[in-house]
């Protein structure tokens, strides 16, 4: 299962983009590793940095616009100030991307076929009269049935779910060791989602890749995930494998989450609010718990100024600044007089 | 708990032209057929993947959309005409709630003229009094006063689907068609827009229709559930009957692939879904007829739980159909 060193090892990665003039800080010193054959889901609401996170690990951020430090080692290649001869020679060798909308993704000119084989045009893994067959063979391995016809059609031409399919296809074309996928499915119905999950998580498994996960849906988490890792306004606050995370959430964030997804225990009650929303760039202030603003009533330890470093509250389940130790819900309180 | 609203054998069909002097060639069969009711004050929920009609139902309650034919009963008349409507005052009765709050909000408005607008359309009051009842409305939905003003780019998605039931509300409607209101809002927003329409349900009375792709959010907020697939109804009953006793193999299919967050039993669960998969694909013919859509006659189950027939019982109800027929000649 889990063997070896790091695919991915991001160590103190913080993105600033230029707004008005101004650096402000989308992503605070994040750490965070994916092994080889592991499924690391990073989670949030919008606004958190997640995907800001993955543009950041396939070097896709504007030079003049925006400022990647820290450390982020592919396999081996350090990607902050790899050039961009270097990254394109380590993009889709290494990582491979799945996006979101694969309508906006693909190029609605060319056939499938011819797409995916551009995708192999440009790294030599693959020498050029094996395009039209590992075309065929990728199209097959995803799922699609008739994968002569379908390397003929035209995006415009395919379901959702076979789009994502080709997506999917083009992200593993030259066989990469790590596979972002940035919320692949949120645009699916629940049927089609269940299918592209299964086939990311077999591809996965077949070839011992390791996979980078963004997704705001938490029950796609626990199905898929080996660990989580919790993000909110651009900083890890909580990280640790799915079972610790699931069953014991410790930061306020993670268990506020967790109570606000409906789910069969929540008929005829009302969900946990979480009041406000994530603050804005110029409003982060990355030296204090930020999600505390959001508890009505822990305002004065909202203020306390915390350390970076998270805390390993039990081997291998991390979590930040010391907030969980007290934090209870209003109902949990009455619960607990002693 | 009365019957507000009973739809009856509906149908909505396209025409797809071609050919020759653009005649009529086939048709799209959007719905096909469907009938149920909603009760005062409850929330009836309509679930079905993307093009199987759902949203094409919610079109003709509210009269966006013409139905082929079938009848939509409201106080015991037919409301399918423009006349009809009028004369019940239907149109300010039902009100809708739309997915995407950005585009069903103009632009160009102040919240003060979006809401105010169906007030001005249904009352005549002073310009006070509609002030007045702005603010009242803002009160309720939460948000400041100082909100009237602002244009709607100035919201985040949830103030902006808030917004979107103000307006709704804003004519004291007996239903609201809420068309996917959280597909577009993170977590922690559409639990704060969920519990809102279940606060103003316990308020005002008002019954909703509710939309959705989501079973999750279906399960939290409804009474009765009807379960589409290309156009016809599969399954309808009580949330229990269809969460806990599903009959139709797609509801079967669907309710296996809900993401569950229960990570200690996701390889039975996994297992569950691939069973219930593979028998779909093999046993599609027996659920579904030959045109690849369900069976369009239902059975009862109990007294609130119907699924649609499978082959052999369609078969059978066929042959008593004819029987029937032969003996009225």
């Amino acid at each position: 299962m889990i063997i070896g060193k790091n695919l991915l090892d991001a160590q103190d990665v913080s993105v600033q983009f230029r707004i008005d003039g101004e650096w402000l800080t989308a992503i605070d010193k994040v750490d965070l590793s994916v092994k080889p054959g592991e499924v690391l889901a990073l989670v949030g609401e919008s606004g958190s940095g997640k995907s800001t996170f993955a543009t950041a690990v396939m070097g896709l951020h504007s030079n003049t616009q925006a400022r990647v430090t820290g450390s982020i080692v592919l396999d081996g290649h350090q990607i902050v100030d790899a050039s961009e001869k270097e990254m394109q020679e380590l993009r889709g060798v290494k990582a491979g991307m799945i996006f979101q909308d694969p309508l906006s993704a693909l190029n609605p000119l060319m056939k499938i076929g011819d797409q995916i084989i551009e995708a192999m045009s440009v790294h030599d893994v693959y020498p050029k009269d094996q395009w039209n067959d590992r075309t065929i063979q990728l199209l097959k391995e995803v799922g699609i049935t008739k994968p002569e016809r379908v390397a003929q059609q035209f995006p415009h031409e395919l379901s959702g779910g076979m789009r994502q399919r080709v997506m999917i296809a083009m992200a593993i074309a030259n066989e990469p060791d790590l596979i972002i996928a940035d919320e692949p499915t949120t645009a699916l119905d629940v049927t089609i989602q269940s299918q592209i999950l299964d086939l990311i998580k077999d591809i996965q498994e077949k070839k011992n890749a390791g996979v980078l996960l963004i997704t705001h849906d938490l029950g796609v988490v626990a199905e898929m995930a080996d660990s989580v890792a919790v993000m909110y306004a651009g900083q890890i606050v909580e990280n640790g494998s799915v079972e610790d995370v699931f069953t014991n959430p410790l930061h306020p964030y993670t268990r506020s989450l967790l109570r606000a997804n409906p789910s069969e225990d929540t008929i005829g009650d009302d969900l946990y609010v979480i009041p406000g929303t994530v603050p804005s760039l110029a409003a982060m202030d990355h030296t204090k718990d930020l999600f505390l603003r959001r508890v009505p009533w822990m305002q004065k330890e909202a203020e306390e100024t915390i350390p970076d470093e998270l805390v390993e509250a039990k081997p291998g389940h991390f979590v930040r600044g010391t907030a969980w130790k007290t934090f209870k819900f209003p109902d949990e309180k009455k619960g607990v007089k002693k | 708990m009365g019957e507000l609203l009973r739809i009856e054998d509906l149908r909505i069909h396209y025409p797809i032209r071609g050919g020759f002097f653009n005649r009529v060639v086939d048709k799209v069969y959007a719905v096909d057929g469907v009938s149920f009711s909603i009760n005062e004050g409850e929330t009836y929920g309509l679930v079905g993947e993307s093009g199987s009609g759902k949203t094409t139902i919610g079109s003709t309650i509210v009269g966006l959309e013409k139905a082929t034919s079938g009848k939509v009963i409201y106080k015991g008349e037919d409301v399918t005409t423009p006349a009809a409507r009028r004369k019940l005052n239907y149109n300010r009765d039902v009100q809708m709630i739309f997915q995407d709050s950005m585009s069903s909000l103009n632009p160009r408005k102040t919240i003060y003229d979006i809401i105010s607008e169906p007030i001005k359309n249904f009352e005549k009051l002073d310009k006070n009094a509609e002030e007045k009842r702005v603010a009242e409305l803002l009160d309720i939905v939460g948000l400041p006063q100082r909100t009237m003003y602002q244009y709607p780019f100035q919201f985040s998605g949830g103030q902006r689907q808030r917004i979107g039931i103000a307006r709704a509300i804003s004519t004291n409607p007996k239903l609201i068609v809420a068309d996917e209101p959280v597909s577009a809002l993170d977590l922690s927003v559409q639990a704060q827009v969920l519990n809102f329409m279940k606060q103003i349900q316990k308020n005002l009375g008002i019954s909703f229709l509710f939309i959705s792709h989501d079973l999750g959010v279906v399960r939290h907020m409804t009474n009765n559930i009807a379960i589409m697939h290309l156009g016809r109804f599969v399954e309808l009953g009580t949330r229990d009957d269809v969460f806990k006793d599903p009959q139709h193999i797609y509801t079967k299919r669907l309710l296996a692939a809900i993401p569950q967050t229960d990570v200690a039993h996701r390889e039975e669960n996994k297992a569950n879904r691939l069973r219930i998969e593979e028998e779909y694909q093999n046993n599609r013919s027996f659920y579904y007829g030959a045109d690849g859509r369900p069976y369009p006659f239902l059975k009862d189950v109990s007294d609130t739980h119907k699924v649609a027939m499978n082959a052999d019982e369609f078969a059978l109800a066929e042959a008593q159909t004819e029987v029937k027929k032969e003996e009225s000649k």
